[in-house]
């Protein structure tokens, strides 16, 4: 015989989860459907299904869709070179918590300041007649040009890319850190006793081991650099990429384009995600 | 240190440096006599503080933000606390629940802030406010609050739980007496976490932020993108700079004396 | 004996996944009593515990604590109390605020609960340490606050889950005298699950052994250390020496069994259950067996030689290989010992009486003899 059981229990679940899942479905879920609707439409007053919109960006906009993609690949790549250095230094060859800690604020700190902000502050690092420009000059002095106009770096795919650095770190390095946190050193002197020399080591070892790191980053960077349209517009000139390209059709409310536009887009992270989480298992490594 | 920890040091040394350069020509720079962003630099002055601080336009704009910030770290930390609650247990559809809010995450900032946009115009006949900016950006700091929460938690919470129930204690009670005290430090974290997150936000912000009244980095990039920047948003910049800057540290310290960054030890 | 029955489990029954945990169990526990549940890790011990706590729900079966079905009640109101083996003392709170937290949950009036705290506080001998934080306590202090916890509750049951297992021995001995020394002083009812056969002979009045989900046999520690019903119980609780053999004829006149094995034939006293040609298993435990010249006047001898030999203070543990490669351990008391070098040979003997014929491998069906005796 066996009375009902605690109702209370089996409630407080699904009660507890519901602020997050309600508020993911009402502004996420059903607005993606919505807009996945009017990616078909051929307009927003008299609604009829049709395709126009999708070929629409296929056949316009396809180069820059590359071009997108590969920034977005090669943001992805330098920064992984970037960050696994950081990220092995700072979990590994520090052993002191408080200075890890702090080292890490500090890396990471310009990514809580305003991003318009910390991107026009390149401004007069990139543009003629400010950081680089003046070295240039005095280079170029040194080396007996005189008459050498200033350099100017704004508005140039080199400028997107090393903002880029500056405004993604924190999206690789945290991953790659935290992984390897869970790290044991000792198997890096095994490592060595075993004869491995330091850069057998970290290849088979270290980086083995950083591997989901890397992947989360990546993921994480890609997407994020894809469908950026700041930092193109402030920074490079307003470069065409996807991120622009959608931002003008949403101003110019040009939605059933824009909204054709964005469920590539998604198509295309959703793959990137799909073979991501085959290579990693997100959930073990968070709970 | 051998030769390969010093290298990685200068190499930190160099990366600190290669972040730290476009704000240390913030703060110079918005100090400028001239209004100019380049060198040569041209003398000290405060006038593009005075400047910004009585644009109305970036004073509203400012407290709109302010006001956003709030209300989304209220959401978020209600939401993502209860959530990172319910998933130390197992349950049905845990994985794909999971994924679901984390979703938020990395969905496009583009995509959520125009679907949101039209479904705020279009479908709910809703007039954009501080509240759709807070709803929306929430779907993009709770799965940030989860993660954290999920790696703070002390394993042994579930066991005072426990031990909680067994000597009397109702659900409510060991939430109050037991389970919240036990993770007030980590809610603190993901406020500001939170707090900070939301007050930068720029690509969702933009679509569903009320045109005539916008929060501040929305204004911003509308501004910059059509006009060439002067020191008075620099001086924003190093004011901005520097609070949240201040607030991170803060919250880095919190997070540090109950044991490492980010990772319960 | 007719004690209250202070807890009445009936067919008790829980799964997890494709794995059974509590298979359809059943007993009673009477009021004041020590009860102990013992068994390996798997064994179910833990679960049937969380499941009398309320903190797991079972699938069938029922509850009574005090008469009262508990098996829909929600944990918080069924009054027992619990010393887990992490403590899990609550870390925010100090000394006192940790004992006083159950009254203050189920609401008794402030001045009282003062009171309470302080009877309990000088009961387990914790006077002055009430402002303490949990992390400046030692070992034994905590353990007293998660004894003192429950205790001023006066629970129904005291619930304990392997609550000695993170300590080392000394302190170990020291909270199981304790834990027993305050039994007698508050008489509470106790239901103490180990997997340490040592603590529950020491600390219960009654042992209940769980294998695989079932009970394998209920009794006093004697009883279950003497008259071990099946292989298994046999082997848990204490060290014992097993034989494989058969059962070649039944003497009735001289209440004996003769028993073959590989290294000779033995003789057990008469069971009921043990027919002519029956596989058994036959068992003496070391502390019975005499080596060397001593060992001329018993009944049952066999050869053996001497492995190793391991001193223990109270006494030495001698290991044995038999003729068949198998082990035999001896138990000597000092004073009786023989001199004898490792690597030599000798003979063990032991009385008829001393020895057993256990025919039941376990309550669990399709166990034979010799996966019981393997560890299965």
């Amino acid at each position: 015989m066996n009375k009902p059981r605690n109702i209370l229990k089996y409630l407080t679940n699904p009660l507890l989860l519901l602020p997050a899942v309600a508020i993911d479905i009402v502004f996420l879920i059903f607005p993606f459907f919505y807009g996945l609707y009017l990616s078909f439409m051929s307009s927003m007053k008299s609604p009829t299904f049709t395709l126009e919109n999708y070929v629409y960006c296929f056949s316009g906009y396809s180069s820059m869709l590359l071009t997108t993609v590969e920034m977005a690949a090669l943001i992805t790549i330098i920064l992984i070179v970037v960050s696994l250095p950081i990220a092995y230094f700072l979990a590994i060859k520090i052993k002191s918590d408080a200075i890890k800690t702090l080292i890490l604020l500090v890396i990471l700190a310009p990514f809580w300041i305003d991003w318009n902000i910390r991107t026009i502050a390149w401004y007069p690092v990139f543009g003629a007649g400010g950081f680089v420009s003046t070295i240039h000059l005095w280079i170029m002095h040194a080396l007996g040009y005189h008459s050498v106009q200033p350099i100017s770096l704004l508005y140039t795919l080199i400028s997107i890319i090393i903002t880029w650095i500056q405004s993604y770190l924190l999206f690789m390095v945290v991953p790659i850190y935290l992984i390897l946190l869970r790290m044991d050193p000792t198997i890096l002197k095994a490592a060595s006793t075993l004869r491995a020399g330091t850069f057998k080591t970290f290849y088979h070892i270290t980086l083995k081991w950083s591997f989901p790191g890397i992947i989360i980053g990546s993921v994480f960077v890609f997407s994020l650099a894809m469908v950026d349209y700041a930092t193109p517009i402030l920074i490079g000139g307003g470069l065409p990429t996807i991120g622009v390209t959608v931002w003008n059709l949403g101003r110019w409310v040009q939605w059933p384009k824009a909204m054709a536009m964005s469920m590539i887009i998604l198509a295309l992270i959703l793959v990137v995600i799909a073979v991501a989480l085959r290579k990693v298992s997100v959930t073990r490594i968070i709970y | 240190m051998n030769k390969i920890s010093l290298l990685i040091a200068v190499y930190l040394g160099a990366t600190i440096f290669l972040v730290y350069l476009p704000i240390s020509h913030l703060i110079l720079f918005s100090f400028n006599k001239i209004s100019s962003l380049y060198y040569p630099f041209n003398g000290w002055s405060f006038k593009w503080y005075e400047a910004f601080i009585e644009d109305p336009a970036i004073i509203i704009s400012l407290r709109n933000s302010i006001a956003q910030a709030i209300i989304t770290t209220i959401i978020t930390v209600i939401a993502s606390t209860a959530a990172a609650l319910a998933f130390r247990r197992r349950f049905r559809f845990q994985n794909p629940l999971f994924y679901i809010i984390l979703l938020g995450m990395i969905y496009p900032g583009v995509t959520l802030g125009l679907t949101n946009l039209i479904v705020d115009v279009q479908v709910l006949n809703l007039p954009l406010s501080i509240w759709t900016i807070s709803f929306t950006l929430s779907v993009w700091c709770i799965p940030f609050g989860l993660i954290i929460l999920l790696m703070r938690f002390d394993p042994k919470l579930s066991r005072y739980e426990e031990a909680a129930r067994i000597h009397g204690a109702s659900e409510w009670k060991v939430f109050r007496n037991v389970t919240f005290p036990i993770i007030k430090t980590e809610l603190i974290v993901v406020a500001l976490f939170a707090f900070t997150l939301a007050l930068g936000e720029v690509f969702r912000s933009t679509f569903v932020s009320p045109p005539t009244s916008p929060v501040l980095p929305v204004l911003l990039l509308s501004t910059l993108a059509s006009y060439p920047p002067t020191p008075k948003y620099f001086a924003l910049g190093t004011v901005i700079a520097v609070v949240s800057l201040a607030t991170i540290l803060t919250g880095g310290a919190i997070m540090s004396r109950r044991g490492g960054l980010l990772v319960r030890k | 004996m007719t004690s209250n029955k202070k807890l009445v489990v009936e067919n008790l029954a829980k799964r997890f996944g494709k794995v059974i945990a509590v298979n359809n169990i059943s007993f009673e526990i009477f009021d004041g009593e020590f009860f102990a549940i013992i068994g390996p890790s798997g064994c179910g011990k833990t679960t049937t515990l969380r499941c009398i706590a309320g903190l797991e729900n079972p699938d069938s079966g029922s509850m009574l604590i005090d008469g009262l079905n508990v098996s829909g009640m929600p944990t918080y109101k069924r009054g027992m109390g619990m010393v887990f083996q992490d403590l899990a003392l609550f870390p925010h709170m100090n000394v006192f605020d940790n004992i006083a937290f159950g009254p203050r949950m189920i609401g008794r009036p402030k001045d009282e609960i003062k009171n309470e705290v302080d009877e309990v506080i000088g009961l387990v001998r914790l006077e002055g340490l009430g402002d303490r934080r949990i992390t400046e306590l030692s070992g034994g202090e905590k353990q007293r606050v998660a004894l003192a916890r429950s205790l001023v509750l006066k629970p129904r049951i005291l619930l304990f889950d392997e609550p000695l297992g993170e300590m080392d021995p000394a302190l170990r001995e020291r909270m199981m005298v304790e834990i027993k020394d305050l039994h007698r002083r508050v008489g509470f009812t106790a239901l103490y699950v180990t997997h340490d056969q040592e603590q529950a002979m020491t600390l219960a009045d009654r042992i209940m052994v769980m294998n695989k989900g079932c009970i394998e046999q209920i009794g006093t520690p004697e009883e279950v250390y003497l008259n071990p019903t099946t292989l298994f119980v046999a082997k848990f609780v204490g060290t014992i020496n097993l034989i494989r053999g058969k059962v070649i004829s039944i003497d009735k006149n001289k209440k004996n069994i003769e028993v073959e094995t590989d290294v000779g034939i033995f003789l057990a006293p008469m069971q009921d259950e043990a027919t002519a040609g029956m596989s058994i298993a036959y068992a003496v435990r070391p502390e019975n067996l005499f080596v060397g010249k001593e060992a001329a006047n018993y009944a049952n001898k066999i050869y053996a030689k001497l492995t190793n030999r391991t001193y223990r203070g109270l006494d030495t543990e001698y290991t044995f290989q038999l003729s068949n490669d198998e082990e035999f351990k001896a138990l000597i008391q000092e004073e009786r010992e023989r001199k004898i070098e490792v690597g030599e040979e000798t003979t063990l003997g032991w009385r008829t009486e001393d020895a057993a014929v256990i025919s039941k491998p376990s309550v669990i069906r399709g166990l034979d003899v010799d996966r019981v005796l393997l560890g299965e």
